[in-house]
């Protein structure tokens, strides 16, 4: 586990500020309250429970279920709930996308290092890959998963948007103040704060790792999927890292970043992943899905 | 490579809905109800800390030529922190219409005395004799907190009042939940007391004593013989007491074992106890001539003083791939009256996008309890306990129906329940004469109409 700085509490204007590292990505509560101790036991709640969900699924680690799904190499695993919830939404999406999205794709960063390099990998390694490619391809009855040898699965591409709904849900149990659940940018909020006002959220709409829209925010998510610094660029040609699980390479003429909201992250997330696998046609997606988003190409 | 154009937020914000859904079987329907305590309605996202959630329904129920109900219902959920609910609900039940009065029909015209000793009805050959004076507003006030008690152990707190014109009940009931086994296996004790008191119109009266009637070949000479009769129970009535009460005593024992993800078994047995005024004031037995069948007269019913109900519940409920839900249930009553009841229900809950249809089919059967007598032969010895009320004798009663709602987002959600309902009376087996011509217990038909509709505040 590597080492994390002590999540402190501080005090930003009228709020109440838990920081803490999580999913390689800057992690904050807010909490519109004026009581220190409530906000410390929230900003641990939510932090706890992120942490759980990075431990529980994370594919750097050799104890989380992603390791032990591997390690059943081929043979029926039996997943406990909360997986087998997250295996039902991936396979959703999967069927959403037409195969666009498929949790199983991660094995295709073995050709692919998104660097800002013009480094392709070649057609044959690409294709090499593709037969361990495929939600199609593992056996999933709802309870138990047969994964064939040599495939992965990766929550990667929901992991952070769950578990920002998830601490929201659960620090809602203990205190009834408005709160704020912001995981790298992937955000979801209680409800307005005190007095009725919106949370004055700062997106990176651009992906450029810093806030350039101030988006008014009274309930519900926002989340934003992009390749800021994750694309390769040749011969005047940006290849965006949002592969499309069915060829294998990048979705040509990707937005450069979508944020979306929605009444939950998890949500956010999935309508801002789809309209990157829609690449030229994302605008015109999110206007058929009637959802607010902005789009950077 | 372009992706399909179509809307898919809908199948998304269901996704995702079930993604976050806190531990629970049968997700999609969410509502696990034990006995007693309904959990929040079905596809509504639970309310929050600090909001309200409101339910409110309506519901009419219609015998034909007999019972018609109305029945408003509102209900009002508050949310704590640390899940504590407070929750305060309002029932008011309107019922207008008659109901059988247990008396045999005859083949002349028979003149009643009103329960209330005060007027009379009469009632043509061949016609099952219907009470029609009652028409009562019961208005019920119940509050219920539920917090938890400790890591696994959650408890509900319960006061209930109701009031009617002649009735006032006052109960308490408390229920502990206790998950184990990675909330898996829920274990409930439910408690219940309730203390009632009658104090009808006229005064409760005498057990098995004489009541005023007459009989006649046409109305106008039923109604002069009636005339004649009037306070021949004078007597009786001046030593009626004007209230009486009992007390009853609940207690639930559950278990609910969630099988799979998409699968909840449910197993209750329940035990009621009743002490006091059991007997119904306003129902009557005609005795009957042995041989001609004719009614020569009415006396009171009597029920016994103590009842002891047991009942044994068991329910499966599961969701398909497709998240239908089939919902089975059987309870098998049985008490110390010598009534045996069983009861099968069926729903499949069809989920369309927002919409869902639920068919259900229900099916009743009852038998007799010991004391049940649709009529006693005039001169023969009475026993202690008798009661001609049909809804203790044999019968079947078999319901159908459908229920349609949409889950819509922001204004809350409703549905629409219409069902039909049809009783039917075992005919009692040797009816002397005249009698054997005529229907005593004929099937009652009903319809049913509900309308709920939920929100969020």
């Amino acid at each position: 586990m590597p080492a994390r700085a002590t999540p402190e509490l501080a005090c930003v204007g009228d709020l109440m500020v838990w920081r803490f590292e999580a999913m390689a990505s800057p992690c904050e509560v807010l909490i519109d309250t004026d009581d220190a101790t409530e906000a410390r036991a929230v900003g641990r709640i939510v932090a706890e429970e992120v942490w759980r969900i990075e431990r529980k699924f994370s594919r750097y680690r050799d104890d989380s279920v992603v390791a032990a799904l591997q390690a059943s190499a081929g043979r029926p695993f039996e997943v406990d709930r909360e997986t087998a919830r997250l295996l039902d939404y991936g396979q959703e999406l999967h069927a959403l996308s037409d195969g666009a999205f498929d949790l199983s794709s991660g094995v295709l960063r073995r050709a692919w290092t998104f660097d800002g390099s013009d480094r392709l990998p070649d057609h044959q390694a690409v294709n090499a890959l593709l037969p361990l490619v495929g939600w199609s391809k593992l056996g999933w009855n709802g309870r138990v998963i047969k994964l064939p040898l040599g495939m992965q699965i990766d929550l990667g591409g929901i992991g952070k948007e769950y578990a920002a709904d998830k601490a929201l849900q659960l620090a809602r149990r203990r205190s009834s103040s408005p709160m704020l659940v912001n995981l790298g940018g992937d955000l979801c909020c209680s409800g307005p704060r005190r007095g009725r006002r919106p949370w004055q959220v700062g997106v990176d709409t651009e992906g450029h790792g810093q806030a350039c829209r101030m988006v008014l925010l009274s309930s519900g998510a926002l989340a934003t999927s992009g390749d800021a610094n994750r694309f390769l660029l040749r011969d005047g040609v940006r290849y965006s890292h949002v592969l499309d699980a069915r060829s294998g390479w990048p979705v040509a003429a990707a937005a450069h970043a979508v944020t979306v909201a929605a009444p939950s992250c998890i949500e956010a997330g999935s309508l801002a992943t789809l309209a990157l696998l829609n690449g030229a046609a994302a605008e015109r997606f999110l206007a058929h899905e009637r959802v607010p988003h902005w789009i950077t190409r | 490579m372009q992706l399909k154009q179509r809307r898919i937020g809908r199948r998304l914000r269901q996704a995702s809905q079930r993604v976050l859904e806190p531990q629970r079987g049968c997700a999609p329907t969410g509502t696990l109800a034990i006995a007693g305590v309904i959990a929040a309605p079905a596809a509504m996202a639970a309310a929050q800390p600090g909001e309200w959630e409101l339910n409110s329904a309506i519901l009419i129920y219609s015998e034909t030529d007999r019972v018609t109900a109305i029945e408003p219902v509102f209900q009002a959920s508050r949310y704590f922190d640390n899940d504590r609910i407070f929750s305060a609900k309002l029932v008011v039940d309107a019922l207008t219409g008659a109901s059988a009065s247990g008396a045999v029909p005859a083949q002349t015209f028979q003149t009643f005395s009103r329960p209330s000793g005060r007027g009379d009805y009469t009632v043509a050959p061949g016609e099952v004799p219907l009470d029609d004076t009652f028409h009562d507003t019961r208005v019920a006030l119940s509050s219920t907190w539920s917090q938890p008690l400790a890591a696994n152990l959650s408890g509900s707190f319960g006061l209930n009042v109701s009031k009617e014109y002649d009735y006032l009940s006052l109960a308490g009931s408390s229920v502990l939940n206790w998950d184990f086994n990675k909330k898996n296996t829920t274990l409930s004790l439910g408690l219940g007391y309730a203390q009632d008191q009658i104090s009808p119109e006229g005064d409760i009266p005498t057990a098995l004593a004489y009541q005023s009637y007459a009989s006649g070949s046409d109305a106008a000479q039923s109604e002069s013989n009636y005339a004649a009769q009037e306070g021949s129970d004078d007597a009786e009535r001046a030593l009626r007491d004007g209230s009486d009460s009992k007390a009853v005593a609940d207690v639930l024992l559950g278990l609910t074992q969630v099988l799979d993800r998409r699968t909840l078994l449910q197993l209750n047995y329940s035990l009621s106890l009743s002490d006091g005024y059991l007997t119904d004031p306003f129902k009557v037995v005609s005795l009957v001539d042995g041989s001609s069948g004719a009614p020569q007269a009415q006396i009171y019913e009597h029920r016994p003083d103590s009842r002891i109900k047991q009942s044994l519940f068991l329910r499966g409920k599961r969701a398909l791939v497709n998240d239908d839900v089939v919902d089975l249930s059987y309870r098998y009553l049985f008490d110390d009256w010598g009534l045996r009841s069983h009861t099968v229900d069926v729903r499949y809950r069809w989920g369309l996008g927002d919409w869902f249809v639920q068919p259900h089919v229900r099916y009743y059967q009852q038998s007799a309890t010991d004391f049940y007598q649709a009529f006693l032969i005039d001169g023969q010895p009475v026993s202690e306990d008798v009661s001609a009320d049909y809804r203790l004798g044999d019968m079947q009663a078999f319901t159908a129906g459908v229920e349609v709602g949409r889950s819509a987002g922001a204004w809350g959600q409703w549905r629409v329940a219409l069902e039909y309902y049809r009783q039917t009376p075992d005919e009692p087996s040797d009816k002397p004469g005249a009698l054997a011509a005529l229907e005593l217990a004929p099937a009652v038909e009903a319809i049913m109409v509900r309308f709920n509709y939920d929100f969020n505040l």
